[in-house]
């Protein structure tokens, strides 16, 4: 419905006929004088200004979010630093054309991590033997 | 007396509402520019031109001391007009306890002595008219008068009534045939 459409049918005979004059009507320089007088009766108020954020203040979110995730970043990297060879070796030899080397590649790095194991177990028993010697 | 004359420019005047230094003048700006357009508001509630005159100045008291809390988010106008609103509200109702009459009664009485009024120069025909304006509903009455009246456009009326475009144009076509109504009862 257009705008003309509306206001006639909002348009009534009976109001049409009266008019939009209310009748009402206020002292003389009634609305000169309010102005003055209210204005002379005013409180005082404090007004708080508002004070705008400095640049650091705006951007110290996102240096704290880039942060973060920074040293998530470096985290993940420590722990995953400590096997990177080993992986590196996998990957390597998962990389080959065999249809096996997949499987392959788990036993040996199995192998790889059961020889470390007894490396291990052969240096403690020497380590043992050595102390052993030493208390005789 | 020369009168001063103010250039008023909304965002300036609502910037400097903010600053201490220049608060007081650019209020001085808002009441200039404000006090016709809600004196009458507050008039075609109230009827009487002294009670008028008290809403009219707690409105800016209350526009005033409470500036801190508008930050230019609405219209300085649907703010003014929501405390100039709410103000005759208010006067309305304690003048209904004052004269012992149930707050959920119709205004009638506001209109009862308007023959009477020395600031009002309107024939039968005016008083008649708000006589029927009065018994209205309070929304449909402040509806009516700011549609009517003031030709104010829906949208801004909705956010000052906080009410849906629709609802307000339901309230209108209500209060008119309300009106009608009446005029045809009183012939």
């Amino acid at each position: 419905m257009s705008q003309i459409d509306a206001m006639k049918q909002e348009e009534s005979p009976i109001l049409k006929k009266l008019g939009k004059e209310p009748g009402f009507n206020v002292p003389e320089h009634y609305f000169a004088d309010f102005s003055k007088n209210l204005m002379d009766s005013l409180p005082e108020v404090e007004i708080t200004e508002e004070v705008k954020p400095s640049r650091w203040v705006r951007l110290r979110p996102y240096v704290y979010m880039a942060a973060m995730f920074a040293g998530i970043w470096c985290t993940m990297k420590v722990f995953t630093g400590f096997g990177g060879d080993q992986k590196k070796a996998v990957k390597i030899e998962m990389t080959a054309d065999s249809p096996n080397s997949g499987a392959k590649a788990i036993m040996q790095d199995d192998k790889r991590i059961n020889d470390n194991a007894m490396l291990n177990y052969q240096d403690s028993i020497n380590a043992g033997i050595q102390k052993t010697n030493i208390n005789r | 007396m020369a009168k001063t004359k103010y250039t008023y420019d909304e965002e300036t005047v609502v910037e400097q509402l903010h600053h201490q230094d220049t608060a007081r003048s650019a209020f001085a700006k808002v009441v200039e520019h404000y006090t016709q357009p809600l004196y009458w508001q507050i008039r075609r509630m109230v009827i009487d031109h002294d009670d008028a005159n008290d809403v009219l100045q707690n409105t800016f008291i209350k526009a005033w001391t409470s500036i801190d809390n508008f930050r230019g988010d609405a219209k300085l106008s649907t703010w003014l007009y929501k405390i100039a609103i709410n103000e005759s509200i208010t006067f309305i109702n304690k003048k209904k306890v004052q004269n012992n009459i149930a707050l959920t009664d119709d205004n009638s009485f506001l209109v009862n002595n308007l023959e009477a009024d020395e600031y009002f120069n309107g024939d039968e025909a005016q008083i008649k008219l708000q006589k029927a304006i009065a018994i209205l509903p309070e929304k449909q009455r402040m509806v009516f008068n700011m549609r009517y009246y003031d030709e104010m456009k829906y949208e801004d009326m909705s956010e000052i009534l906080g009410t849906s475009v629709g609802a307000l144009k339901a309230s209108y076509h209500h209060a008119i045939k309300k009106i009608e109504s009446f005029f045809s009862e009183n012939d």
